[in-house]
């Protein structure tokens, strides 16, 4: 940056302009990437409870009957690997959101 | 790195021109799919003018080759970025499918239901790690490897931890991971090919062969991505054609879903009544007697092995002066010829049929009841099979299963290196949606599958007299009896439960004959599990052979090769890899099974940690990746070959039916349970033991992050 200064010879508004840019743009980067890591760990912390929780208790649920099926066997073959599709398609549209938001 | 504003105006480039591309696109598939379903028409109506069956075979093996073979010519390039990326312009929707077909293995499509008709509940694991996968995907791996915008994963081992040792491991995890997969690919293409048209399985292996090399070796990356959604479509269609027309048949209601309700509800009144009925219990203890019997002889080993044979050979001496039967003589001579060579073979092969008889011998297990156990619910026989776990084993066996599975899942090269085909990092994220949209469309009808033929097994074949079996059983037989074997132990003349056993391959592959439904619908699922295998073997082979050819040739040995020449190279490695995996597959090696379901924990226990610590730890260092990677896949190595009866045969020479001490009862396949805590712990401790990254993966690090 001081090399860049140096030969362009920039006034003093144009380098303070310049310095701000390149801070907002580092403080974008690093709430963007926070933002990443809030959802990551909250979906993440998500999917494992609710991935347990059947498995568990899937012998105390196994005489509960849901549309016909068998309580765990309905939960585990198909309702958590719905679940995932939810959180997979969640991330990618609030990420594409914050990106749109920031560009 | 340089290459990374370069792909964004690519990307920026290319999203002004991929609306009408992507219309275009739309176009071709929908014209694909409604030419592949007018074929199937076609050949519903031939059959029922009197075509014979192989005929029907061979029209679905060399239309479906010829239109991949076909994508293949016309997307050839010889461009770098096409070649390895499919020049990253591939439309999330799109490289779902691709993604999806990369995925569904022979294993997801034949293997899958077939794992749910025989486990039950207990098979729900693979459902649940092979989607959950993707979560970790979409999560943690698919937009960042996206931005980093390489070909290979070993590439970005070296870009972010910089130097050739963590490249250099980097590829042998991809030979570990992917080599033993692409053979089981091949292998099962030459199967299903054999099966479908009746012509020799060396021969059906060199088909496969051919019509995988015309598309990868052709056009990389570019070919295998538009064949892929191409053999998504095919093995869509064969995969819900019988489930719905089951559905249909068995209860009049042609939404799989409240059809196998229904059909499950009667399974479970069904196995109320065997668990009661007298017969099944005679079977049972028939199969028990001749564990025990197995186990003696095992036991009194080497002595037996020789007394086994005097038997044999005085039995056909007996059976020629008595002028016994021919089909009687022909048994002792084929047992004969098949006797174990030594003592040590003998051991191995009454282990298996021990393990084959307990398990025939044990008490049903109810299709929906979870973490059913032999060993707690029926009568101990005092033998347990070498891989016996009890109930609460079984319940933490699910949970170490499925957590291999899912971060193998994520782990793997193959289904990673689609993460770089995408326009933009967005677009990645996407992909992983699609992806794991369209493996739910399979994986949702596997579980009402294995429920359909469990059904018409226990309504329309047990309790059949003996003379009246339905035709599949006697053609299935003939070609190899570990597929089905139906016999009459309590001579009754009647089929009790306990006298079938039905293969894994057989719910899917004869599913359509077992439900009564016309040939071409088996000849459609042998064409859909053919894609599936061609699918896979063709993302893997270019996966091994970029890795082999890009990361070790030009990088390492000659970086100033010229691009042109690096596509040159790797297609040079792509033939090599491929004709090396048909050899293999055409030796055909034992357990071929476990060494996929292995391929997972090696993955799961070095690549997986590698790949997540080198993007979210920025402390993570050459030497911790190195010697963590090293550490997960010695320790999942090390639990299989101590705990897995064939690979610690091959390793430690320990005999076969020798006792299995499991670490709390987790199986061999989960071994990367083990693996990936023990590669993080050497990761952090060496990384933090050793100084710190350099600038450039520090920078490597804020540019991942966005």
């Amino acid at each position: 940056m001081l090399a860049v200064i140096a030969s362009n010879g920039l006034k003093l508004g144009q380098i303070y302009s310049m310095l701000e840019d390149q801070t907002k743009e580092s403080i974008n980067q690093h709430s963007s990437w926070r933002f990443s890591c809030f959802w990551v760990v909250l979906l993440s912390i998500i999917a494992i409870a609710l991935t347990l929780l059947p498995i568990l208790f899937a012998k105390d649920l196994a005489e509960r009957m849901i549309f016909g099926w068998p309580a765990p066997f309905l939960l585990v073959a198909f309702g958590l690997p719905l679940l995932y599709l939810l959180i997979v398609g969640l991330y990618a549209w609030l990420m594409h959101a914050r990106e749109q938001t920031e560009s | 790195m340089s290459e990374s504003p370069l792909n964004e105006v690519h990307a920026s480039y290319q999203g002004s021109q991929l609306l009408p591309f992507r219309s275009s696109l739309s176009r071709i598939y929908i014209i694909f799919a409604l030419s592949f379903l007018c074929l199937i028409g076609l050949l519903a109506g031939f059959e029922a003018l009197g075509m014979p069956r192989e005929r029907i075979g061979y029209l679905f093996l060399f239309v479906t080759v010829v239109l991949y073979a076909t994508i293949g010519i016309v997307c050839r390039t010889s461009d770098p970025v096409e070649y390895y990326v499919a020049g990253r312009r591939v439309p999330a929707l799109y490289n779902g499918m691709a993604t999806a077909a990369d995925w569904m293995s022979v294993a997801s499509f034949i293997g899958l239901a077939g794992t749910l008709y025989l486990k039950g509940f207990d098979g729900l694991a693979f459902v649940l790690g092979w989607t959950g996968g993707y979560v970790l995907l979409a999560l943690f791996l698919a937009p960042y490897l996206r931005r980093f915008g390489g070909y290979t994963i070993p590439e970005f081992l070296a870009a972010r931890y910089g130097g050739e040792m963590p490249r250099r491991i980097g590829v042998l995890c991809a030979v570990v991971c992917s080599f033993s997969y692409l053979v089981a690919q091949i292998y099962g293409v030459g199967l299903i090919t054999a099966r479908l048209t009746g012509i020799s399985f060396e021969l059906g292996v060199f088909i496969a062969l051919g019509s995988m090399l015309v598309s990868s070796f052709l056009g990389g990356m570019r070919a295998v991505t538009w064949t892929q959604v191409g053999q998504y479509i095919i093995l869509l269609i064969a995969y819900l054609v019988p489930v719905i027309w089951l559905a249909a048949k068995q209860t009049d209601q042609p939404i799989p879903h409240v059809a196998a309700s229904s059909s499950l509800q009667q399974i479970t009144e069904k196995e109320n009544d065997f668990g009661a009925d007298p017969a099944e219990a005679v079977v049972r203890q028939f199969w028990q007697a001749k564990a025990l019997v197995m186990q003696k002889q095992i036991d009194e080993l080497p002595a037996s092995w020789n007394q086994e044979r005097e038997a044999l050979k005085a039995r056909l001496i007996q059976a020629h002066a008595q002028s016994a039967s021919m089909f009687e003589i022909r048994k002792i001579e084929r047992d004969l010829a098949n006797y174990p060579e030594s003592a040590h073979a003998a051991n191995a092969d009454w282990g298996r049929a021990r393990d084959a008889f307990i398990v025939r011998g044990a008490p049903l297990k109810p299709q929906a009841q979870p973490f059913f156990s032999p060993q707690n619910e029926g009568p101990k026989n005092g033998l347990l099979t070498t891989l016996d776990v009890d109930g609460e084993s079984s319940q933490l066996n699910f949970i170490a299963l499925m957590f291999c599975l899912m971060c193998g899942t994520a782990g793997l090269p193959h289904i990673l290196a689609r993460s770089m085909t995408t326009p933009t990092v967005s677009d990645a994220r996407k992909s992983v949606f699609w992806s794991l949209l369209f493996i739910l469309l399979l994986y949702f009808l596997a579980p009402t599958l294995a429920i359909f033929v469990k059904n018409e097994i226990y309504q329309n074949v047990v309790g059949l007299p003996f003379s009246q079996l339905p035709d599949w059983v006697n053609s299935w037989a003939a070609l190899d009896r570990a597929l089905v074997d139906i016999t009459d132990i309590n001579t009754d003349g009647i089929v009790q439960l306990g006298e079938i056993h039905l293969g894994n391959d057989m719910v899917v592959l004869a599913g359509p004959e077992i439900g009564g439904l016309p040939f071409v619908v088996s000849g459609l699922v042998a064409a859909g599990a053919m894609a599936a295998a061609l699918s896979t073997a063709d993302g893997l082979l270019l996966t091994l052979s970029n890795a082999l050819s890009f990361d070790l040739k030009t990088k390492w040995r000659a970086p100033s090769v010229l691009a042109h020449r690096q596509v040159i190279i790797s297609k040079v490695f792509l033939l090599l890899v491929a004709m090396s995996a048909a050899w293999v597959a055409t030796r055909m090696p034992a357990d071929i099974l476990f060494m996929v379901t292995a391929a997972f924990s090696f993955a799961a226990a070095s690549f997986f940690p590698a790949l997540v610590l080198g993007i979210f730890w920025a402390r993570n260092n050459r030497w911790g990746v190195s010697a963590g990677m090293v550490a997960g896949l010695v320790v999942t190595l090390g639990y299989m070959g101590k705990t897995q009866p064939w690979l610690r045969d091959v390793l430690f020479d320990v005999p076969y039916s020798e006792p299995i001490r499991l670490w709390w009862g987790i199986a061999p396949s989960a071994a990367g349970v083990f693996g990936l805590p023990v590669a993080v712990a050497v990761m952090v401790i060496v990384s933090l033991c050793s100084p710190r990254p350099d600038q450039a993966c520090q920078a490597m690090v804020k540019r991942l992050r966005g």
